[in-house]
């Protein structure tokens, strides 16, 4: 297996049972993901030396299965990150344009798929972090349902968002994983005991007749010269498959509190989640006089200043003198998003949009981080179904100027049955599988 | 709302247990400005007698359960990863002197 794209971060050495429904896969898993015996660094300089000590429960799924783990994925530290350039091992390079990034924060993952190194790579999913590099790379990325896939043994970011989430080169692959990954976990309190369905035989679906909602509202922020032509390409294949378009709107003011509600929830429950990385029980440990002395050595040298500067923001937010004006305030907020996104599926069961309006960013690109439309809704509107929780998938839908674009697809809670058949349609309609 | 200027930014880096460089203080300090400018886009959403959501779904996942050990991981496993150990004890400097 290669390493052009600076994918993968280790490999890992592990023979796969005789028997399984994924026997013969190979499988890459992000580098924040346990599994015992092999380095987990999550990115971080603090956990360069952190060899797991157990598995996480969707990596004993896996192993259950009959695949085989070949490799730990690059990411951005801690998965706080949208592009894979805050990698401790650096950027992650595009397999379709090596002068550009694969995005993130599962970048290493996305570009290990795209490449066909394997078939199968685990991610995480806390704000489109797997679903935009994706759409980057020109595969699929799934995220399931809030509490479908245990996170037990992930290193994690922002719990009430975090998602296992995972890339394939096509549908039918996604929907069979999801079989082998999806369940109630004991180990994970938020995980579900929801009925887990057949998903890989139950790919068929009548487009006559189907009502499918367009979420225009994020189309009217992203650039028509790059999404129109394949936009367009979709909306006639579906109508003349029998399809009912629908469109689909959401209030200005909403969409623009979509990012801005992200970035208070995120950091704070970040800052909270990561105080455990004090170089006392794991982790690289500074010398110091004294406890405090330690951990200060050891947080202020194991983070990036990006890292750090997400963990004051998250403070500042959870301080007792701002906690209701801006944390509290974010929670309440997302609940009014929350809403207005369920209020779309009143007369749809699915709901499609760009994923991106945008082709992967050059490596020397600046980070993007602006007041624009375009970014804090044409590039954030994924974030919704993970405030919400709702079952999302980006599929490939054609290029611009070489370059992937992906479609997003969203049905409501636990209902990725519709979820893979739908886009196992599309995906036909578009010209078949990889 | 407490205005994040070097000395909240120093503050709050004391709380979170973590040393920040002088450079570290002064790019917070700038790139704040656009964080608390997005920030105000929160005011321009309606929020009267909504009330805060936590989680995705408020559906019940957790309860008691039997008060057997169900999982648990070995001591000698645990201290894999500790940097310094001695006896049963995480090992760390004196805090009595």
């Amino acid at each position: 297996m290669n390493n052009d794209y600076n994918a993968i971060v280790s490999l890992v050495d592990h023979t796969p049972l005789e028997t399984g429904v994924l026997k013969g896969w190979d499988v890459a898993l992000k580098d924040n993901f346990n599994m015992v015996d092999t380095l987990t660094t999550a990115s971080c300089k603090l956990l360069e030396n952190h060899v797991s000590i157990y598995s996480a429960e969707a990596v004993d799924r896996i192993m259950a299965s009959g695949a085989r783990i070949v490799a730990k994925a690059s990411m951005d530290e801690l998965g706080m990150g949208g592009s894979n350039r805050s990698a401790l091992t650096g950027p992650v390079l595009n397999p379709h344009d090596i002068t550009r990034i694969s995005g993130g924060s599962s970048g290493g993952s996305a570009a290990l798929v795209a490449s066909k190194a394997v078939r199968l790579a685990l991610g995480s999913d806390t704000g489109d972090s797997v679903r935009r590099p994706a759409a980057f790379c020109g595969i699929v990325g799934v995220k399931p349902t809030y509490g479908r896939i245990s996170r037990y043994g992930v290193i994690p970011y922002a719990s009430s968002l975090d998602h296992v989430a995972y890339f394939t080169n096509n549908v039918a692959d996604a929907a069979q994983t999801l079989e082998v990954l999806a369940g109630r976990d004991d180990r994970d309190m938020t995980s579900s005991n929801a009925v887990v369905d057949a998903y890989a035989s139950l790919l068929d679906m009548d487009l006559k007749g189907k009502k499918i909602g367009i979420f225009t509202s994020v189309h009217e922020h992203m650039d028509p010269a790059v999404i129109t032509p394949s936009l367009d390409t979709v909306m006639s294949l579906l109508v003349d498959a029998g399809a009912v378009l629908i469109e689909k709107k959401m209030d200005l003011n909403l969409l623009r509190a979509i990012l801005p509600t992200y970035s208070v929830i995120s950091n704070a429950e970040s800052v909270a989640n990561h105080a455990n990385l004090d170089g006392v029980r794991f982790g690289v440990q500074k010398a110091g006089d004294s406890l405090e002395d330690i951990m200060l050595e050891t947080r202020g040298s194991g983070f990036s200043s990006r890292i750090k500067k997400r963990f004051i923001y998250g403070a500042y937010a959870l301080d007792d003198v701002n906690q209701d004006e801006i944390f509290n305030r974010a929670k309440r907020v997302r609940r009014v998003l929350v809403d207005a996104y369920a209020s779309l599926f009143a007369d749809v069961d699915i709901v499609i949009a760009m994923a991106s309006g945008m082709v992967a960013p050059k490596v020397d690109d600046a980070e993007a981080s602006s007041m624009a439309d375009s970014w804090m809704i044409g590039e954030s509107h994924m974030i919704l179904q993970n405030f919400s929780g709702y079952p999302s998938m980006t599929i490939p839908v054609g290029t611009h100027e070489t370059m992937p674009l992906g479609i997003n697809i969203t049905t409501k809670p636990f209902d990725e049955k519709t979820l893979f058949a739908f886009g196992h349609q599309l995906e036909m309609l578009l010209g078949g599988t990889q | 709302m407490e205005k994040l200027n070097r000395d909240t930014i120093t503050k709050l880096a004391l709380d979170s247990m973590m040393h920040l460089s002088e450079a570290e203080i002064n790019e917070i300090e700038t790139d704040s400005a656009v964080y608390l400018k997005q920030i105000e886009y929160l005011k321009a959403v309606d929020i009267e007698g909504v009330e805060s959501l936590s989680y995705p779904f408020e559906a019940e996942t957790m309860w008691l359960r039997s008060d057997d050990t169900s999982y648990a991981l070995a001591q000698e496993t645990l201290f894999k990863n500790v940097p310094l150990t001695e006896g049963d004890y995480v090992e760390i400097v004196k805090v009595l002197k």
